[in-house]
């Protein structure tokens, strides 16, 4: 376990992201409030991974982190975030200009309240396209027509010069990834993308997203709450509970073999047609899980966050579980909670 | 979608519920003088002793011995066709009188607005942006004092301290007597600009400065507070995120995407001060002798001079209704929703 | 007419059932003014519900699924008396209810909203939050109340400290509790539930899941669910109705239906359903194009703008009457008889003759 292979995704080089150890605390009145303990991941180009978990989980943090979008309140005390080999975390705001929108783009659960409701969709989507560098007004304008219309919607012309509220909600999304997409960017980060839409909506967002992933080559990171939405679009899926990754591993796997107790929580909290008659929320634990994970018995810290840091150790190939140092020689039972 | 047809159909139906408030104001308006107690030819004979006969006489001839619904009527007749009638006091008609008057007072107003919103929306801006920062402290201070602090008070201490105690500024009045200038639009900066006369210009600016200032205080406390409250939330919305996220400095963002949404309840707060304005005119000008609206309604009003009473307030009323207007037409400009 | 009850033994409007039957609700839509209507010109309105007959009985739990304008809430709203419809009835026991004293009919029949932090009011305590119904009811003495409601907090697994709370100081789940205990306190008959876990977290609905389970079970409720996931109805629900633009398409009970859907749009739906037990890069057959608007609804079948097995000249232009397939009810013109051969009873937009 050394900890070049943490997360055991792939060397450094390789990777599109890599997140190492990230801390994030939040000030309050009260106090410092820890949301994310020693998160790591990495993400190749052109992948797709899925982070999920509930309320309060930090995936949402994850991504602002990435984008440097974090309320004024929250402070990244340790660890790293590398694009491509850079170090975002205390880049300064016009270094991190350059890269928001050209390398790193991001999609919102609520696309209409992330247009600005008084501007056109033409202007919005004309300062993405004009981030690239030597583009002309001109050439710009004929990429966002462009991209309006590889997102699938009829008459960008008409898209252009309309404003969000003349738009539906499916409509609005499909914006936002042409606005995320039209400087380049080789990662994307969608922050619950299909929350707020209608199911066959949600479905024709998330057919877009892997079309673009599959034409343009680029990577997604995708947040959700929605177990089933992760399952069917993401190459690999983190969990996520109370600020750390308690769980990481290819999707199908994810699913058929969890090992961390919360994982295996929150499957068993999916309601499903096959699970009809039988008490949902009951945690059948398909594996022993490994020694003294992190959710044992979930010892938390004020603020939520487990105060001992879990480290991720590999059951399977690239199947990651979050555990406490096992202690030497201890061969106590797994004390997971049924 | 937004067709300029229905904009206009919205525009004349605000004109006719602007009507519609304008008539119910003049019954009101009308109601009310007649229930302030006293009796204006009294006020005009003042202490001699007159006759019971020659009262008569004279109520007959301002046409205040006939019923308050015949008065009413004819009043509102007169008033339809442009005519105010009579200053009962000097008998002169009131509608040049008021005219006259108004633009000392839109000019004074003018100034005032455009101090208040100009300190008030950059104040509020800046402290939006920077919230917790001292500045912030400062302005939530001082717009708290501005609130706070009662015109007239605020007006006696301007000029006693500029006026009376460093002589920076005259006591009172529009122009001094000895500054001459010819009368172009009636407006005194802008004649004085019109006619290059540079040292009207000054005079009229140093008479006009305080009263500005002591009428554009509170306005300006209460627009920077709502800018402030306004840019605070506007800064939390998705699309500031999503403008940031596509690459767009913070500055380029708060002038870009913060600022045109952030002024939609200040301009309602603009709005709804024009009220404050005129209110505080009243005693801005009445204070600094300054020859308007507001001074010529207040000697009205003690003279119980129905006809210039009425008007002076049918006069406010138009304005207000008509800002009120102007606003929510701009609105539309601002808001490509309202349209929808 | 939709009616899911048809094939059985029971009427529709059974002892003891909470029915609507043909039920409409429309609404204005908002301004046009004077001119429109003395211009004799009929009003724009958005038809939210059409035609729908449906029953509720003790004891059974009946999904309602739909997407946005489906008029899934609306319905919900209509069968407690919240929307008054425009058209057919709502009936509780073979009794229309509008002849029904308000306040008999609501001990009989009680609502859970979608979101417990607006449901309930900040201001007061989740003790009053509950007896509140018992003192518009006239029961019991204060005291007594105050039994009932503890009673109740410890059969929705809320303790006897949660009384004295104030909403704000509960997290969602328990919100939902709270409203739960709320409206079960009269010991009403039937429970509709808007979205009840919607806003919620998986594993915290899946607690409230397993207690409205619990409770039915206990009470003998009827029970109406109003949900957008298909994964809970087919979980929950004994019998299903999918609407689509105020009208249910299909109808039945959850096995047969999600055993094989019949009806083209419970199948896309069924598709477009994110499952964790599915596929990765399955092919679905998506859904083509947006949701069309309730003021101007498409001709014929509402669905057939989307619909991928679209007959030309039929689906645009009838509206397919329901019938009885295969043990379901399904308004669809693939099931009618042969496409294009029958003569419609119904013009479009207009309600089938009975």
């Amino acid at each position: 376990m050394t900890p070049g292979q943490l997360n055991g995704a792939m060397p450094t080089g390789q990777s599109l992201l890599a997140i190492r150890d990230l801390d994030l605390f939040f000030d309050t009145r009260q106090g410092p409030v820890q949301a994310l303990a020693g998160v790591t991941l990495d993400l190749a180009p052109g992948e797709s991974l899925g982070i999920v978990g509930e309320t309060g989980s930090g995936k949402s943090m994850t991504a602002r982190a990435v984008m440097g979008l974090l309320p004024k309140s929250g402070r990244i005390s340790g660890g790293s975030i590398r694009l491509k080999g850079q170090e975002l975390t205390g880049l300064s705001a016009r270094a991190l200009r350059a890269i928001r929108g050209r390398q790193v783009a991001m999609v919102f659960q609520e696309a209409k309240r992330a247009l600005n409701p008084v501007k056109t969709i033409g202007s919005q989507i004309m300062e993405a396209a004009r981030a690239r560098d030597g583009v002309t007004k001109a050439q710009a304008w004929e990429r966002c027509l462009t991209q309006l219309a590889r997102v699938g919607l009829p008459d960008p012309d008409r898209v252009m010069r309309s404003y969000s509220f003349e738009l539906s909600g499916g409509m609005a999304q499909r914006v936002m990834i042409a606005i995320a997409t039209v400087a380049g960017a080789e990662l994307i980060i969608a922050d619950e993308p299909t929350a707020a839409l209608d199911v066959s909506i949600q479905a024709q967002i998330l057919d877009l997203l892997n079309q673009l992933r599959s034409d343009l080559g680029t990577a997604l990171v995708m947040i959700t709450h929605d177990l089933g939405v992760a399952a069917e679009n993401c190459d690999r899926i983190a969990v996520m509970y109370l600020g750390q990754i308690v769980e990481i591993a290819p999707a199908d796997r994810l699913f058929q073999d969890p090992r961390h107790p919360y994982t295996c929580a929150l499957i068993a909290a999916l309601p499903s047609p096959e699970q009809r008659g039988r008490p949902i929320g009951e945690v059948r634990r398909v594996a022993p899980p490994p020694k003294g994970y992190a959710y044992a018995d979930r010892r938390l810290g004020r603020g939520g966050v487990n105060p001992d840091k879990a480290q991720m150790i590999e059951v399977a190939e690239g199947h990651f579980v979050a555990c406490q140092q096992p202690l030497p020689g201890a061969q106590a039972a797994d004390g997971g909670r049924e | 979608m937004s067709n300029s047809h229905s904009v206009l159909a919205k525009i004349g139906k605000r004109f006719v519920n602007s009507a519609f408030v304008l008539l119910v104001l003049t019954v009101v308006v009308f109601a009310a003088m007649r229930a302030i107690p006293g009796d204006p030819v009294e006020t005009i004979v003042g202490v001699e002793a007159v006759s019971e006969e020659t009262l008569a006489a004279l109520r007959k001839e301002m046409g205040l011995d006939q019923s308050y619904v015949v008065q009413y009527f004819t009043w509102l007749g007169n008033l339809l066709q442009g005519d105010m009638g009579q200053s009962l006091q000097n008998h002169e008609p009131v509608l040049p009188i008021l005219l006259d008057r108004l633009k000392a007072t839109a000019e004074l107003a003018f100034l005032g607005v455009l101090i208040g919103a100009v300190v008030g929306v950059a104040a509020g801006t800046i402290a939006g942006m920077t919230r917790g920062s001292f500045f912030d402290t400062l302005v939530m201070f001082v717009t708290l004092s501005g609130i706070s602090i009662p015109v007239f008070w605020f007006g006696t201490i301007l000029i006693v301290v500029f006026s009376v105690y460093f002589d920076i500024f005259p006591t009172g009045g529009m122009i001094s007597y000895e500054v001459s200038l010819t009368h172009v639009t009636g407006f005194k900066l802008l004649d004085s600009l019109l006619t290059l006369n540079g040292a009207a210009f000054l005079n009229v600016l140093s008479h006009i400065v305080l009263p500005a200032i002591t009428l554009s205080t509170a306005p300006a406390a209460l627009i920077a507070r709502t800018t402030r409250a306004s840019v605070l939330e506007t800064i939390n919305e998705d699309y500031v995120n999503a403008a940031l996220a596509r690459g767009l400095s913070f500055p380029a963002v708060v002038m870009r995407h913060v600022m045109r949404n952030a002024m939609i309840p200040v301009v309602t707060i603009l709005g709804l001060e024009i009220g404050v304005y005129l209110g505080g005119s009243i005693v801005t000008e009445t204070l600094f002798s300054w020859p308007g609206l507001g001074r010529h309604l207040m000697q009205a009003i003690l003279a119980h001079d129905y006809p210039v009473v009425q008007g002076a307030i049918i006069f406010y009323a138009v304005i207000i209704v008509f800002i009120n207007l102007i606003v929510d037409i701009s609105y539309g400009i601002i808001d490509p929703r309202v349209h929808a | 007419m939709n009616d899911m009850s048809d094939k059985t033994p029971r009427a529709a409007q059974a002892d003891g059932d909470l029915a609507v039957t043909g039920l409409s609700v429309s609404f204005p839509v908002r301004g046009g003014g004077l001119l429109p209507f003395l211009r004799g010109k009929e009003r724009a309105a958005v038809r939210a519900v059409q035609d729908v007959t449906l029953a509720v009985r003790r004891g059974e739990m009946v999904g309602v699924a739909g997407e946005s304008g489906s008029g899934k809430s609306t319905l919900a709203r209509a069968f407690v008396q919240l929307q008054a419809p425009t058209g057919g009835r709502v009936t509780l026991g073979g009794q229309p209810v509008s002849s029904l004293d308000p306040l008999a009919f609501r001990e009989q029949v009680q609502m859970v909203f979608q979101d417990p932090y607006n449901s309930l009011n900040p201001r007061r305590k989740v003790g009053t939050i509950i007896t509140d119904s018992l003192v518009v009811h006239k029961r019991g003495t204060p005291a007594e109340r105050r039994a009932q409601a503890l009673e109740m907090l410890d059969r929705v697994h809320l303790t006897p400290a949660h009384f004295d709370r104030y909403p704000h100081e509960l997290s969602g789940g328990q919100r939902q509790r709270v409203a739960i205990a709320r409206a079960l306190i009269l010991n009403p008959k039937f429970l509709i539930l808007d979205e009840p876990t919607s806003a919620l977290d998986v594993s915290v609905q899946a607690k409230v899941i397993d207690l409205i389970q619990e409770l039915e079970r206990d009470l003998n409720l009827g029970s109406l669910f109003i949900t957008h996931d298909l994964n809970l109805i087919g979980y929950l629900t004994d019998r299903v109705a999918v609407m689509y633009m105020g009208r249910i398409v299909e109808s039945g009970a959850v096995e047969t239906i999600w055993a094989n859907p019949l009806h083209p749009y419970t199948r896309a739906l069924m598709e477009a359903t994110p499952s964790h037990k599915s596929v990765r890069g399955k092919t679905r057959a998506l859904l083509k194009g947006e949701i069309p608007s309730n003021v101007n609804l498409p001709r014929g079948c509402a669905f057939h703008t989307r619909c991928p097995r679209r007959i030309p000249g039929i689906c645009d232009t009838a509206l397919p009457l329901p019938q009885t397939v295969e043990g379901r009810t399904v308004a669809c013109h693939l099931y009618n008889d042969l496409p294009g051969a029958a003569p419609f009873a119904a013009g479009p937009g207009e309600e089938p003759a009975a």
